[in-house]
């Protein structure tokens, strides 16, 4: 009777605040668990309990895998991005459970918050988790990467699959003591890895045996092909291995199998290896797969190019105290062609909280810009001035830096004293603000 | 004029490492060469050769709470010539969990005893709170404003970090703003001699032009009296540290 009254409870309150418009139903999660706190333990859970975590990409890995798990004739109930923690996770549940606690989907997909994600299986086990990967991300919420390992590490028990990245030696390290079913997939070398000077802070010495970590290749910051110098931890044969991943034709092939990547960034080569293999794995129809990855495709989301005076201007989301977010974002533009034209700056370090670190601007390679094809690189918001010391250190010439004191001249210091094509790599809420500066310009013209 | 040529370690550059702390080793190598002297960095690590005598400034920064036992396991068998350095005078930066392995010990988060160097009297607690009244709500996390008497100017940073210290006798830096060695205490970081240890992130010496100044020209002046110490430009540092006190006067001035 409780459990009736708490699904219907949390159902309404989720209903009420769809009425008022409020993106996103973590308030009838939260209804549902004040009415019964035992809800989770009684609800009758699908076949696949499906988890997707990591410090970044779990949001498109999950949307991703929902459209292949729909398109393979399974019906899926997932959270769309923003609702990973317990209440978004309840409430999610409670919509898609009879008021008895049948859950009426075939599959129960959730993308999780990698700190908070342990709250919830106190109450109830997941037959599969897919760990995207494990990167210095938020630190004065998340600490660092192996306390990050920690906190994922009690959400699991053995009765888990676990589907890993094993490029990442963070990753990986869960395979040492799992004695539950594990999958791997990873990425072969492929032309865009290279070396830089921070490949070698995070996950330089081997888990196991705490000796230095040999690698043959970097991806990204510390993503790539390593071995133990001592013991026999290594990335290893990969159950599911990327190949000839070619980000420009948008093409990689899987075990043999030619896939189309969604988008021209590298990170897109990596959520729809994930996707493919957790979805495989599953033992869903290889044709019905490739058929919903390369022909029944899913919706990208937008490319986020405009243009400003017949300008191509490209907003790359980068997200702040996330190092190897910026990383992505520098190396697209690198590989851009032509004359170009970088915004980037920040009024506050987070959204979710008041601190304001400024440290990881040093675990960025802003060295990148220093580039002789960069006309200027246009900086804003408070922190502007820190920026500048760190673009003096990268060796960026004066001449080619405008510090922007006030964000409603932009739009014309961008057209008077800028050239070519312009990429701003903020996060998301700046990214805002400019899109609506660049739409009142559009609109005046 | 006697040219002047500065060495640094860099300790165990790739274990302890997290949270920018690379550019105080950049700071350095900047302002000594605006002075026109160049410093020579040697990145070291476990298993290394490190001599201590080859070497005038020793930098280590903050790193994970696993990392700070793999270099707190090497570190053990070199503690007579690390010492002896001390002692002799040799400048010492340790920011982060790093100076806590000179210690007595690290109480962990499970109360188990790390034994440490036992160099310096203090000890270290795994803080085991776990409701802070921050981002983290289990480390002790924020901006960071404190005061010293070598230099007039205020300090300005950051800190995350797990660790709480008790019996500190040589605090380095007042707190204005932020946390000391442990919640509510008004005393942070450590000196000894020339042995310079804080919690205090940013990273300092990019973020603190004053005190970069200041940690530089004694050792240039100890090097060599005579030296004429040019009146470098660093404006563009000293403007990032105003723009910060401007913009956060709040933290410099508490009500």
């Amino acid at each position: 009777m409780k459990l009736f009254i708490a699904i219907i409870l949390g159902r309404l309150a989720n209903f009420m605040s769809k009425l008022l418009k409020h993106e996103g139903s973590v308030i009838g999660g939260y209804y549902a668990l004040l009415v019964d706190k035992n809800l989770l333990k009684k609800i009758k859970f699908p076949k696949y309990v499906i988890g997707i975590t990591g410090s970044s990409g779990k949001s498109s890995t999950t949307e991703l895998t929902a459209h292949i798990l729909k398109k393979c004739g399974l019906s899926v109930a997932y959270n769309k991005s923003g609702s990973n923690t317990l209440n978004g996770i309840t409430s999610l549940i409670i919509e898609n459970s009879k008021l008895d606690g049948t859950f009426n989907k075939d599959v129960l997909l959730m993308e999780l918050d990698e700190k908070h994600m342990k709250e919830l299986f106190k109450y109830f086990d997941l037959t599969h988790l897919v760990i995207t990967n494990i990167t210095r991300d938020q630190p004065p919420r998340n600490a660092h990467p192996e306390f990050i390992f920690e906190e994922i590490k009690k959400a699991f028990k053995n009765n888990c699959t676990l589907i890993l990245n094993a490029d990442d030696p963070f990753v990986k390290k869960y395979s040492i003591d799992h004695k539950g079913k594990i999958i791997t997939y990873g990425m072969s070398k492929t032309n865009y890895s290279e070396k830089s000077i921070l490949n070698n802070i995070d996950g330089a010495y081997c888990p196991k045996c705490k000796n230095k970590l040999n690698y043959s290749f970097y991806h990204y910051g510390h993503i790539g092909n390593y071995s133990c110098s001592k013991c026999d931890f290594k990335r290893g044969k990969l159950d599911y291995e990327a190949k000839k991943v070619n980000i420009k034709d948008r093409i990689m092939f899987i075990n043999n199998d030619k896939i189309t990547l969604p988008s021209s960034f590298l990170y897109s080569a990596y959520f729809t290896l994930a996707a493919y293999t957790i979805t495989s794995e599953l033992g869903l129809s290889k044709e019905k797969i490739l058929y919903a990855l390369n022909i029944d495709t899913i919706k990208t989301k937008r490319l986020n190019i405009y243009t400003l005076e017949k300008r191509k201007w490209q907003m790359l989301a980068s997200k702040n105290e996330n190092n190897l977010s910026y990383k992505q974002s520098l190396d697209f533009i690198n590989k851009e062609p032509g004359i170009k034209t970088v915004v980037l700056g920040f009024e506050n370090s987070s959204r979710r909280y008041t601190e304001n670190d400024i440290s990881w601007i040093w675990d960025i390679d802003f060295e990148q810009l220093k580039n002789k094809n960069i006309d200027k690189i246009v900086i804003i918001g408070r922190f502007k001035h820190d920026l500048l010391v760190r673009m003096t250190y990268a060796g960026i010439n004066k001449n080619k830096i405008i510090l922007v004191e006030d964000l409603n001249n932009i739009i014309d210091i961008l057209k008077t004293k800028t050239k070519g094509s312009i990429y701003s790599m903020v996060c998301f809420d700046m990214e805002i603000i400019l899109k609506g500066l660049l739409k009142d310009e559009t609109d005046k013209n | 004029m006697k040219q002047i040529k500065i060495k640094i370690a860099h300790l165990y550059y790739d274990l302890m490492n997290l949270y920018g702390e690379n550019g105080n080793i950049r700071a350095l190598k900047e302002y000594f060469s605006k002075q026109d002297i160049t410093a020579e960095i040697h990145f070291l690590t476990v298993n290394d050769k490190i001599d201590f005598d080859e070497y005038d400034i020793f930098y280590m920064g903050m790193g994970s709470e696993l990392n700070q036992l793999i270099v707190l396991e090497d570190l053990i068998s070199r503690k007579k010539e690390l010492k002896k350095a001390i002692e002799n005078n040799k400048y010492f930066f340790f920011t982060g969990n790093s100076y806590e392995l000179l210690g007595k010990y690290i109480i962990d988060f499970n109360g188990n005893k790390i034994k440490c160097l036992n160099i310096f009297d203090f000890y270290t607690k795994i803080n085991t709170i776990k409701d802070l009244h921050n981002a983290s709500t289990f480390r002790i996390v924020g901006e960071t404003v404190a005061k010293t008497n070598l230099i007039k100017e205020p300090i300005i940073g950051f800190q995350n970090r797990a660790g709480t210290i008790y019996d500190n006798n040589y605090p380095l830096f007042e707190i204005v703003h932020g946390t000391g060695d442990k919640p509510n205490d008004i005393w942070e970081g450590f000196k000894y001699k020339n042995f310079y240890g804080t919690h205090i992130i940013g990273p300092l010496f990019i973020r603190n032009p004053y005190f970069t100044n200041y940690f530089i020209t004694n050792i240039i002046k100890e090097k060599n009296k005579n030296y004429k110490l040019k009146l470098i430009n660093n404006s563009i540092e000293v403007k990032a540290y105003k723009k910060y006190l401007e913009n956060f006067k709040e933290l410099v001035n508490p009500k």
